[in-house]
């Protein structure tokens, strides 16, 4: 990210929320971003995941200008590059486990055994082979983010990110998905952003950075 | 304002298309209502006002012979007017047609007022004026009794006793089967025919009774007397009124319903969308009667919306009946009569309907804790549907469709029962063509053949008998009055040695009995009679009593059946108006029907399967605004299925944002999308026809009352267009979720909805 500024207008006023932010990733790492709320974290992600533009500077992932691509390019991005883990999961309760995974490949004309398959592959790999079946509502707090995290990375993304993926989960499942997420950067090399208030993430992350006054300074 | 209501309307803001499309279908119940109402008055008062502005008579009497105009005393009556009636032949359009010639004197005595369509009134010796709708020709030449007449035809008239001429004689519409209808002098045509009259109009003196009028003609040869409430043009005023005040309440009802139901999924899904807000305001000690307030504005507004609109289309919908209605009783003038209780009617009606499903679900979540407020949170209740085999898109479409399974049937109901609404026109119609062709398929004879005179019987027989003639009934057909205990109506009573050969009956009581005499439905119904029980017959001061045997469904809900010769001597012993005859085979009709029109006795001559044919496109024509109404109805079903569909889709903003920002293609969305209101049209399509069978069969025991008696059946086609026509309407609610998941701000829905 090279010099990002973002700022909401609210009527006549106008809040910048990013200022000329820099910030490098390598592939593999998993760096955290802390700040308080209305920092910009959350505008932050939006924009790295193609949901929200800056207003100046530039994005790029594996050599992909994020910031020039129209609005197709974007959703073709999403689908394709960025896997995104919410607070709240955002899971589709009218489908279940593995078909609430197989929606991230909706799109990639894969054959539909592939698509179950991976989709089976992945919630096992997160500990829930035993519940691909279940909906939503049937599945705990913990399961539920673990599903999120499946779906975020069923579709081999170059960059997962994660908005306070522990924030809505007890001590004991707040582990579990820590664990998870270093056990898939640990055998997946798989590259991560993370946003949080917790600071027993702190420890597992390669780099950490806070948010303030639309500025990132490491910590 | 109080700080709560201020809530309530602020809450509105986000609800436009929800409150737009409860106030439509309030407002079209409430206009279908005083639609109802109102245009029955307008149809009494406006049929009133022209029956009496254009002379509408007491009393028709055809006599079964002429007689001199100087024995003729009528001076128990108000005033009369002495006609001359003759059926000729003429060529007119390349076509031999039969011609009704009708002699009026030139001081008519206000009776029976010829109204000038087009052209000017004939003012010699040779001119005449047509009825409007008849076959037109600048000149005919009339062969009447032998002897040709020139006639130049000098313009276009409607007179009460044939408002158009488009419909058929002998059925329930008054007019002339169409048979061309001619008025000229009466001298002219005396000097062709006699110096005798044969027809007489009657304007009852004030107080004068029936049986004292039926006494005053005693000494004359009358074959036929009609009432002026029995007339064919009263009754069909008659019954359109009755037709629009019992159908359209009727109908309306069913939309109330509809509107109920809409109101309170909506409502319901309003306040337990705000369950949280609730219990936040009961939380701080805000009283449940403030909350309740707050969220009454939306029944409020609903019901201001769906009046101002109700009332604008309910007068349209007055005007557009009304003209249309008349329009086809012979284009009458429309009189609105200023009469504000059908409005007020309607309106209090559809306020308490709209007022009760607002505030049923508010006291339902008023009722609960503020705990069980506060952590309300909405949690779909979901089915496994579509498993194996089904696509994502499509497991999504149908659990979507079912994840409130109470709301899913109420909604699949109340569109069903919209869609069913309209599909009762449909079986209606469908029906009656059905029944129509029934009826026709119960005739019997290929050829009718009426005299310009009563004919003695075995003459009739023998001069009708000719090659390739199979047999020849004679008949009579009389227009008078049937009574018993006291209850009296008017009919028409077709009279035959061979009754049983001219027409096949389906009894619904009793059965032919020799002597007897088998009587419409309806007719028996308002007489009170059944099998067995006695009946009197009168015209003309003369009586013949008879004893039911059986009642059967006709279309002619007046008519009545008998071999009892007594009631063909009532024109002359002996003698008959004319004769059905039954060929050896139907290409040899043509052939009979040119050979038997020159001879000077015939006056008027059917084919049967013309008659079936007139008939049909009368039918036809009349019912035409009966699929009016299903394409309007359907427009109700299409507004429900659009308010469910927004209600459904309004509260899964967070699941398309999360499937946008998971870059989810949208062509997955509207495939799903595209399942959901498939399902629903296709469930709702097929529920439809139960509805649409129930309640054709409702409206046609209305109809009955009003109109004339069609047995409700389910056939194929009639089915096929309700599901078909009915899910081809709810398809275009679609286009408002992908129109709002095209707009849906994915960034703020995700912000918002997640607290952030």
């Amino acid at each position: 990210m090279q010099q990002i500024s973002k700022s909401y207008r609210n009527g006549e006023e106008t809040t910048p929320v990013l200022k000329d932010l820099d910030l490098e990733v390598a592939k593999g790492e998993m760096v955290m971003i802390m700040g308080p709320s209305g920092s910009g974290k959350t505008t932050l992600m939006n924009s790295i995941g193609g949901v929200e533009m800056p207003d100046q500077g530039s994005i790029t992932l594996d050599g992909l200008s994020v910031t020039s691509l129209t609005s197709k390019q974007l959703n073709q991005y999403r689908r394709e590059k960025v896997g995104m883990v919410f607070q709240f999961y955002n899971l589709i309760p009218t489908l279940t486990a593995r078909e609430n995974v197989m929606l991230a490949l909706e799109g990639r004309r894969l054959p539909r055994r592939e698509v179950r398959e991976r989709a089976q592959g992945q919630l096992e790999l997160v500990g829930l082979g035993d519940r691909t079946e279940r909906f939503p509502q049937e599945l705990s707090a913990g399961e539920q983010q673990r599903v999120a995290l499946a779906r975020a990375l069923v579709k081999g993304p170059a960059l997962v990110l994660a908005d306070e993926p522990t924030g809505n989960l007890d001590e004991a499942s707040e582990s579990l998905v820590l664990d998870l997420l270093i056990k898939v950067k640990k055998e997946i090399g798989t590259t991560f952003v993370v946003v949080s208030h917790n600071p027993r993430l702190k420890g597992h992350m390669d780099r950490c950075y806070e948010l303030r006054h639309g500025r990132l300074s490491a910590i | 304002m109080s700080l709560t209501a201020r809530m309530g309307l602020r809450r509105l803001k986000n609800r436009k298309m929800s409150v737009l499309l409860s106030s439509f279908i309030i407002a079209w119940a409430m206009a279908m209502m005083v639609a109802g109402v109102w245009s029955a008055q307008v149809m009494e008062v406006s049929s009133a006002e022209y029956l009496d502005d254009n002379g509408m008579p007491d009393l028709f009497v055809t006599l079964s012979e002429g007689v001199p105009e100087g024995d003729v005393s009528l001076s128990s009556f108000a005033s009369h007017q002495l006609r001359l009636r003759a059926i000729g032949r003429a060529s007119i359009e390349g076509a031999n047609t039969s011609v009704v010639l009708i002699g009026v004197p030139d001081a008519g005595g206000g009776l029976n007022i010829l109204t000038l369509q087009e052209g000017s009134m004939y003012s010699a010796s040779d001119e005449c004026v047509l009825v409007a709708g008849s076959r037109t020709a600048d000149a005919l030449d009339v062969t009447v009794n032998g002897t040709t007449v020139h006639l130049a035809v000098t313009g276009t008239v409607s007179s009460p006793e044939f408002l158009t001429n488009e419909l058929s004689v002998g059925s329930i519409v008054p007019g002339s089967g169409g048979l061309t209808v001619v008025y000229l002098p009466l001298t002219s045509l005396q000097a062709v025919l006699g110096p005798e009259v044969n027809d007489i109009l009657l304007e009852m003196a004030d107080g004068m009774s029936r049986a004292e009028a039926e006494a005053s003609l005693a000494s004359l040869p009358v074959s036929s007397m009609t009432y002026r409430e029995d007339h064919q043009t009263t009754v069909l005023f008659g019954m359109g009124a009755d037709k629009f005040s019992t159908m359209l309440p009727a109908i309306s009802l069913v939309f109330v319903l509809i509107g109920l139901i809409s109101i309170f999924i909506t409502m319901y899904r309003l306040v337990l969308g705000d369950s949280r807000n609730i219990g936040v305001l009961m939380s701080i000690g805000v009283e449940r009667r403030s909350i309740a307030l707050a969220y009454l504005a939306f029944g409020a507004v609903v019901l201001l919306v769906g009046a101002i609109m109700g009332t604008l289309l309910g007068y349209a919908f007055t005007a557009g009946v009304s003209q249309m209605a008349l329009d086809m009783m012979g284009g009458i003038p429309v009189v609105l009569p200023s009469d504000p209780m059908p409005t007020l009617t309607a309106l209090s009606f559809t306020a308490l309907a709209v007022m009760a499903a607002t505030i049923v679900p508010i006291v339902i979540v008023l009722r609960r804790s503020v705990n069980q407020a506060l952590s309300y949170a909405p949690r779909a209740k979901v089915r496994v549907i579509g498993r194996k085999g089904t696509s994502l898109a499509s497991s999504l479409g149908l659990r979507n469709l079912f994840r409130e399974p109470v709301r899913a049937v109420v909604v699949l109901l109340a569109v069903a029962l919209s869609i069913g609404a309209a599909g009762s026109w449909v079986f209606m119609v469908d029906s009656a063509m059905t029944y129509l062709d029934d009826q026709m398929d119960a005739r019997e004879w290929d050829v009718s053949v009426t005299f310009n005179a009563p004919l003695d019987r075995e003459d009739a027989v023998m001069s009708l008998t000719q090659a390739h003639v199979n047999k020849v009934l004679p008949f009579t057909s009389l227009a008078g009055a049937l009574s018993s205990g006291g209850r009296s109506a008017g009919t028409v009573m077709l009279a035959s040695p061979n009754i049983t050969e001219i027409r096949g009956f389906d009894f619904e009581e009793g059965s032919f009995q020799a002597g007897g005499a088998v009587l419409a439905k309806k007719l028996a119904e308002e007489l009170d009679v059944g099998p067995g029980d006695k009946v009197t017959f009168s015209l003309g001061g003369r009586e013949v009593d008879l004893i039911v045997s059986g009642t059967i469904n006709d279309m002619q809900s007046n008519a009545a059946y008998t071999d009892d010769l007594a009631v063909m001597d009532l024109v002359g012993e002996g003698k008959c108006q004319g004769a059905f005859v039954i060929l050896d085979g139907p290409g040899a009709a043509d052939a009979y029907v040119s050979v038997i029109s020159e001879d000077p006795l015939v006056g008027e001559v059917k084919l049967g399967e013309e008659e079936v044919s007139a008939l049909r496109s009368l039918f036809e024509g009349s019912i035409s605004m009966l699929y009016g109404f299903f394409a309007l109805n359907l427009l109700i079903a299409l507004a429900m299925a659009v308010l469910a569909t927004v209600i459904s889709t309004s509260e899964r903003d967070m699941e398309f944002a999360s499937m946008a920002s998971m870059g989810v293609p949208r062509a997955f969305i509207w495939r799903s999308l595209a399942v959901e209101v498939g399902a629903q049209a296709s469930i709702a399509a097929l529920m439809a026809i139960p509805f649409a069978f129930l309640l054709a069969k409702q409206f046609a025991l209305l109809m009955e009352e009003a109109v004339f008696f069609i047995p409700v059946v389910l056939s194929i086609s009639a089915l096929a267009t309700v599901v078909v026509l009915g899910w081809l309407f709810i398809w275009p609610s679609i286009l408002w979720p992908i129109r709002w998941v095209r707009r849906l701000d994915i960034v703020r829905t995700l912000r918002e909805r997640s607290g952030r």
